[in-house]
This record gives C-alpha cells, sequence and structure tokens, in this order.
C-alpha cells in the first residue's frame, strides 16, 4: 500500500489530476498520451496486487499478533506497563492501515486502463500517425459505481440483480495510411446477489457477476488505396463499420483481444488496390 | 549501416526506417535500438522475443508486449496485416504472417500521396 502511495506521489500534476477526476478526455499525438497514461496503470496495479492483499495481511497479521501477545504476556504474568505499550504498538498500526486504507481508496482507478486500454495503445501505437493527435475518452471509475447504476431487478424473492452501464473507453486516431478509425467500447454488468438458508439453518449471501461488452468501431478508407467489401462508399472516401457483443462471466476487465479483434475484422474487408 | 530490418505496426506492416545499431544475436537480421528487446539487454530483437515458445505476454516493456501480442494475434486468429513496407514482401522473416502487399509501383504512390496531401483533419466523409 505505501509503494502504491509512492507511485502515487511520483505522478506529475496532470496525472494525479487524471486520478482525482477519472473521466477524461485527452486529445494528444499517441507517444505523449502513452507517457501519460503508463505512470497511473503502474500506479494502479501495485495497488490491484499488493494494495489490497497488504491491508488484509496487516489487518488479520496485527489482530492474530495482538491476541496472542497479550495471552503469552498474561501467562507470563508481565507488568502491565508491558502490556500497555503492547496495546499500543497494536493501535499504532491499525491507525497507520486505516489512514493508508483511505488515502489509497481514492486513487484507485477502473482495471479497464492497465488490463485493456493501455496494452492497446501499446498494440496499435506504430499504426497511427504520430504527428496527428488522438482523442481519446475514458471513464476510470469503478465499472459497479454507483453513478452507473442503471436499474435494479428482484426477479424473485430474496434474488436482486443490479445492472450498471459502463461506457469507459471511445477513441478516434488518424492512422498512418490516412484512414480514419474510430472505436468505443461499452459494458453493461449484471451484479447478482442472491441469499439462500444453508443446511445448518444460517443464511448465506452469494453474489455473482456477468457482463456484456459492446465494442462499435468504425473505419473510413480511401478509395483509391483499398478496395473495400461492403461499406458505404462516397466519391474519395468509404466507411466501414462493424458492432460486436460479448457475453463475459465476469465483470473483470475486457481482453484488448477483444477490442483489437472487432478493428482486425474490418481491416480484414480491405484489399490493397492493384 | 544498413537499416533496420523490422516491420513496424499490427494493422499496417511497414519498414521502421531507423539505420540498425546492431545485429540480433538470434536471427542475425540488422535492427535499431528500438527493436532490440530490453529484457535480452538488446541483443535479439523483438520478434524474435515474440517468437520464443514460452514467451508470455507482460505489459511491463511496452514494445516488447506490442510485439509478443502481435506474433501471437497473427498466428491465433490469422490476421493478415495490410503491407505498407516496402521490404515487407521481400523478407522471408514475415512470410508466416501471410502480408497483403500493394504492388510495389502503387506502393511508392500511395506512400507518396501521403507525404504529399496528409490530411490535417480527415473531415466528413
Amino acid at each position: 500500500m505505501l509503494k502504491a502511495w509512492r507511485a502515487y506521489k511520483a505522478l506529475n500534476e496532470e496525472q494525479r489530476q487524471i486520478v482525482a477526476q477519472k473521466q477524461v478526455k485527452l486529445v494528444r499525438p499517441i507517444d505523449e498520451l502513452i507517457a501519460l497514461l503508463e505512470p497511473i496503470a503502474g500506479m494502479d496495479k501495485i495497488l490491484g496486487s499488493g494494495g489490497c492483499a497488504t491491508l488484509g495481511c496487516t489487518f488479520v497479521g496485527g489482530i492474530v499478533i495482538a491476541i496472542a501477545g497479550n495471552s503469552a504476556m498474561l501467562a507470563m504474568g508481565l507488568p502491565e506497563q508491558v502490556t500497555l505499550g503492547w496495546l499500543i504498538a497494536f493501535l499504532a498500526v491499525f491507525i497507520y492501515t486505516l489512514v493508508m486504507y483511505l488515502k489509497t481508496r481514492n486513487i484507485d482507478v477502473s482495471d479497464n486502463l492497465r488490463i485493456c486500454a493501455i496494452p492497446m495503445l501499446y498494440v496499435l501505437r506504430d499504426d497511427i500517425e504520430p504527428r496527428e493527435s488522438v482523442e481519446l475518452v475514458l471513464d476510470l471509475r469503478a465499472p459497479m459505481a454507483k453513478e452507473k447504476l442503471l436499474r435494479t431487478e428482484k426477479p424473485r424473492e430474496r434474488l436482486t440483480e443490479t445492472f450498471y452501464n459502463d461506457p469507459w473507453m471511445s477513441a478516434e486516431a488518424i492512422l498512418i495510411d490516412g484512414s480514419r478509425l474510430r472505436w468505443s467500447v461499452s459494458d453493461v454488468i449484471r451484479h447478482r446477489s442472491v441469499t439462500k438458508k444453508g443446511r445448518s439453518g444460517k443464511w448465506k449471501t452469494k453474489t455473482k457477476d456477468s457482463k456484456k461488452c459492446t465494442v462499435d468501431v468504425e473505419l473510413t478508407v480511401r478509395n483509391k488505396s483499398y478496395e473495400v467489401q461492403g461499406g458505404e462508399a462516397g466519391e474519395k472516401k468509404t466507411s466501414l463499420s462493424e458492432s460486436k457483443t460479448m457475453k463475459l462471466t465476469s465483470a473483470n476487465a475486457v481482453d484488448p483481444q477483444v477490442v483489437l479483434g472487432v478493428i482486425t475484422d474490418l481491416f480484414r474487408r480491405l484489399q490493397p488496390a492493384k | 549501416m544498413n537499416e533496420c530490418a523490422a516491420q513496424r505496426g499490427f494493422l499496417m506492416f511497414r519498414d521502421c526506417g531507423n539505420p540498425a545499431t546492431n545485429e540480433c544475436a538470434t536471427c542475425g537480421r540488422p535492427m535499431c535500438a528500438e527493436h532490440l528487446a530490453a529484457s535480452t539487454n538488446y541483443t535479439t530483437c523483438l520478434d524474435c522475443v515474440a517468437r520464443r515458445p514460452n514467451n508470455e505476454l507482460n505489459t511491463t516493456n511496452g514494445r516488447e508486449y506490442a510485439y509478443g501480442f502481435r506474433h501471437h494475434f497473427y498466428t491465433a486468429a490469422a490476421f493478415a496485416p495490410i503491407g505498407l513496407g516496402l521490404a515487407a514482401a521481400a523478407d522471408s522473416f514475415y512470410d508466416d504472417y501471410d502480408v497483403r502487399s500493394f504492388d510495389s509501383r502503387r506502393k511508392h504512390a500511395a506512400l507518396a500521396d501521403l507525404d504529399d496531401e496528409r490530411e490535417p483533419s480527415f473531415g466528413d466523409s
């Protein structure tokens, strides 16, 4: 957690602003975009992998050590000052963990950035005209943030389904051959919560997430460069579009291969003009 | 010194264009510093690292990820990139990728067109 906080402190003013606002529209060349967003994704990786685990370990470890230490001290009949010192040390660790948790809670950004958006930019970097600006709109709030709540349904007793709408990325770029590529990714997440009575008579709540990921892509190419199968042909340019919706069995960030797969489907319809 | 033999791009293949600074220890092709893998201490090219059977995609290094992804995608999804590179068709190193090339006369013309009439904003089509 401390490492994540240090990574946050290492960000520049603009990057911290992105982390704070979480909804951004960036217009700049591809290399600058990557340089801007890469450290934020790096920080999120530390926070995602080590942060929560560290927090959990500190809490559980702290409680176990406090109980074990107290019992041992009572058994050994140590003076009250030693027991008090022990409790103060335990409290200090508890407060530190709590403060760090409160600090890092607000700097967490959606995993979509590091798992999908940044890898996509890496892959498309050499296809995008380096002198032209890419327009990238990102919503890095948590996919199941209350602002993204779509509706709540109760199909039957003790079953609640909550739906979230998360249109988290859209972009427009001029490619190296002069073509224009637009894409957008939007998720609809279903969070199911079922309450059941177990054999022992205890009530248990189980949750399950799934989502539908919709990828929309539009490509406009020059007629003199390509022969196009289908598409809307203009005098000089032809536009092609493709939309795909995929069902996923968890609310985890989508693999970049899914989005790039839809983009390449459009490129399969192009043939270099002879 | 020769030009770097690497082909840039995922959707479209084109020549790197940078002067080579070294040779790849695996394939022996001339390479610029940008196309040598940092993880191999700049001794092996990104393409050779991507083609290693045990190569795992890792976003720690953006360039290595991109070339690893490219190789994986081309072989798994059978995607043939558009060839803008003048050397792509001649280089047998990329034979497996089935590049869809322009004929060379058109390619020269297309590349010259791009330099001449690069549109600042693509405008309405």
